[in-house]
């Protein structure tokens, strides 16, 4: 099943994170930690790749894929904003950690944050033992002080958390139309997590005015992770503090944006679908998730064309054969994987 | 500085042009590591080089040849660990570097002060050319040691045979003598990381794939399989002792499944089988990689085309003599 649902589709969010090395001489152990931060980002990738898929198969939502890109500076300047806004930062608001070998200082006004569009910042200072959450005030969100070995995990969730929130198209209208808004609803994440008070992988959180703390910290199991639990949290967390007693998460739309639009601005090979032939299609569908199938790849056994021309109603195979199933019926239909490709998108009503 | 430098150096990150036409920001960012890695590491050659750079290429100079390779070895390193590769070469000879601003013959200052403040750049001797020249002759990845100095270079530990290949639709290969990685380059993950982006990039094309070939040719010439043992538990799944590259290679074979249509592949299996007959002392080993190479009739056809620098010519003998004993065995 491996990258089935994720591999042709086309919506990706770029996010940064900015890593300060020490530079010049430095002894073997600050080469060490160098050297793993450096190759961290490809773990990362591979990380969240998994995540993304395993939760688009185990829940009703579509999930961006985050590509999280880790810049490197080599500075002694510990200050966060100065870092941030150098000049060779570009789309600095896209950036969404901070990782620092030095000990990281953060003096400027909260104001920044908004000035630069940011709608959370974490601050990562790499500790030998791990000293959990802080509020450091300033640009930064939070401040979390994670060895080196945990930062990959730590990026990984920090990035699913931002994955998670654009699978919920009504949090991305309500929340992502300004860095204020995002600020907002980080703080309620915050909140949220500190009155759950469960045990969070990096260490307890110490101060109450933290601003960002990202759920998946809680579902953490060392190098594994409990997408169940995660997604449970989530739920919960929406329908306490966002949607309240009056709403219903069931009842809130899966999704905004109009099926056939999502198709098209998303899909992959969308060049080789036909408008019309969708929009009828797409238009005759009740609420909820579907795959839309498309035959991508030739398979050289003849008896496997036929089972698959057959599959789409046609007597022969050719590519560009497309189906929409519902979501349940993945399974039957993975096994056609390389030959199909497979988009799932969401129906609201 | 004050001494003159023997030993010049030019090295160039690979891919930059495709990433120019593809993403902007990454783009920028490659050149930026570029530039934070070669400044970074710059206090190695204090006092004994001078580095000149620009954009993404760099100009190194050095009368202190030890130096000079421990900076490229770093800078080479920290760009692995980033997943950026370099190609360039290390010959002997002077940069004189030229000083644009002729301000030994123009006696008016301001005018002096004016061209400094509007040009800056630098004009190389003539030692350069048959370097830059050596580099950009190599089609991958690697950093190549001028003739002259391979001697030199084998001697001290700093260079390894490598192969690669010259023209687009030739499986043909060249030899040359490769900056040897060093035990802290000889790091799992960089590997991975390298195999990683080889496979995201089209490995089938044939004018880019070539180019990670030196490098995994090198990556082999440069491990140490001395003490490669196979234990019970290594029967395919993998062991831990064993380097990263001969389980790729041999025992979990994800190297075979992923990179099936690798233009060159056979240099990469004969470079392990040479290195293993050499220095393994371990027959089950050796017998392992014999029979591996021995079943694939690809490999063998191209057995007759190897250089030197990927098999020795009494590696070859062992091994042909190994593949007659098989030659004649009747399957029922």
């Amino acid at each position: 099943l491996n990258r089935l649902l994720t591999a042709h589709t086309k919506r990706i969010l770029p996010r940064y994170v900015l890593c300060i090395l020490s530079p010049g001489r430095t002894t073997a152990s600050e080469e060490r930690v160098q050297s793993v931060i450096r190759l961290t980002n490809p773990l990362v990738g591979d990380m969240l790749r998994e995540s993304v898929e395993k939760l688009s198969i185990l829940t009703d939502q579509v999930y961006p894929i985050v590509n999280l890109d880790m810049q490197f500076r080599y500075g002694d300047n510990p200050e966060i904003a100065d870092c941030l806004t150098d000049s060779k930062v570009q789309n600095p608001n896209q950036y969404r950690a901070c990782v620092f070998t030095i000990e990281i200082k953060d003096n400027s006004p909260t104001s920044l944050r908004k000035e630069l569009g940011i709608s959370h910042l974490v601050a990562v200072q790499v500790v030998r033992k791990g000293g959990g959450w802080s509020a450091l005030g300033g640009l930064s969100s939070a401040k979390i002080e994670v060895p080196v070995e945990l930062l990959q995990y730590l990026l990984h969730d920090i990035a699913l958390d931002i994955a998670m929130f654009h699978s919920w198209p009504f949090l991305v209208e309500q929340f992502g139309a300004s860095p204020e808004k995002g600020n907002q609803f980080s703080k309620m994440k915050a909140e949220f997590a500190r009155q759950t008070k469960r045990k969070s992988f990096y260490g307890p959180i110490n101060d109450e005015s933290l601003d960002y703390f990202p759920l998946a910290a809680y579902c953490r199991r060392g190098s594994g992770f409990d997408y169940d639990a995660y997604e449970k949290l989530w739920k919960e967390f929406l329908q306490e503090s966002i949607l309240g007693e009056s709403r219903n998460l069931l009842d809130v739309p899966q999704s905004s944006d109009n099926p056939i639009a999502y198709i098209f601005r998303h899909h992959e090979y969308k060049g080789q679908l036909s408008p019309e032939k969708i929009s009828k299609d797409v238009s005759g569908l009740t609420r909820g998730v579907y795959l839309l199938l498309l035959t991508h790849k030739r398979p050289k056994r003849g008896i496997v064309r036929t089972h698959l021309a057959h599959m789409f109603g046609r007597k022969r195979f050719r590519l560009g054969l497309w189906k929409i199933i519902p979501f349940s019926d993945f399974e039957r239909y993975a096994r056609e994987y390389p030959y199909i490709t497979f988009f799932k998108f969401v129906v609201s009503q | 500085m004050s001494k003159s430098a023997n030993y010049i150096a030019f090295i160039d990150l690979l891919g930059t042009t495709e990433f120019a036409l593809e993403d902007k920001v990454k783009f920028y960012n490659r050149l930026i590591s570029f530039q934070e890695t070669i400044t970074n590491n710059c206090h190695l050659l204090a006092g004994d080089g001078r580095v000149f750079f620009f954009s993404d290429s760099a100009y190194i100079e050095s009368d202190n040849l030890d130096k000079l390779v421990t900076y490229l070895r770093k800078v080479r390193k920290a760009l692995l660990e980033l997943g950026l590769y370099m190609k360039g070469a290390i010959g002997t000879g002077e940069l004189n570097a030229s000083d644009p601003h002729n301000s030994n013959l123009i006696k008016d200052r301001k005018e002096v002060k004016l061209r400094k403040e509007t040009v800056i750049g630098h004009c190389f001797g003539e030692d350069v050319v048959p370097i830059y020249a050596l580099q950009a002759g190599l089609k991958g990845v690697g950093i190549r040691i001028a003739e002259n100095l391979t001697q030199d270079f084998v001697k001290k530990g700093y260079g390894v045979a490598s192969c690669y290949l010259p023209i687009e639709n030739n499986r043909r290969a060249e030899c040359f003598y490769d900056l040897k990685l060093d035990d802290s380059e000889l790091n799992d993950g960089i590997l991975k990381l390298y195999l990683r982006n080889f496979y995201v990039t089209n490995t089938k094309s044939k004018k880019y794939g070539r180019y990670y070939l030196p490098f995994i040719v090198s990556w082999i010439n440069s491990t140490d399989f001395s003490a490669t043992v196979l234990t019970d538990s290594s029967n395919g799944t993998g062991s831990s002792s064993v380097p990263l590259i001969f389980d790729l290679l041999l025992l979990s074979r994800s190297f075979d499944k992923h990179f099936t249509d690798l233009v060159g592949l056979e240099y990469v299996f004969f470079a392990l089988l040479n290195k293993i007959f050499i220095e393994c002392d371990s027959e089950k080993v050796k017998r392992r990689v014999f029979e591996y190479i021995a079943s694939r009739k690809k490999l063998l056809s191209r057995l007759g085309t190897l250089p030197t620098c990927v098999m020795s010519s009494e590696t070859k003998k062992q091994f042909l003599e190994k593949l007659s004993g098989k030659v004649a065995l009747i399957h029922p």
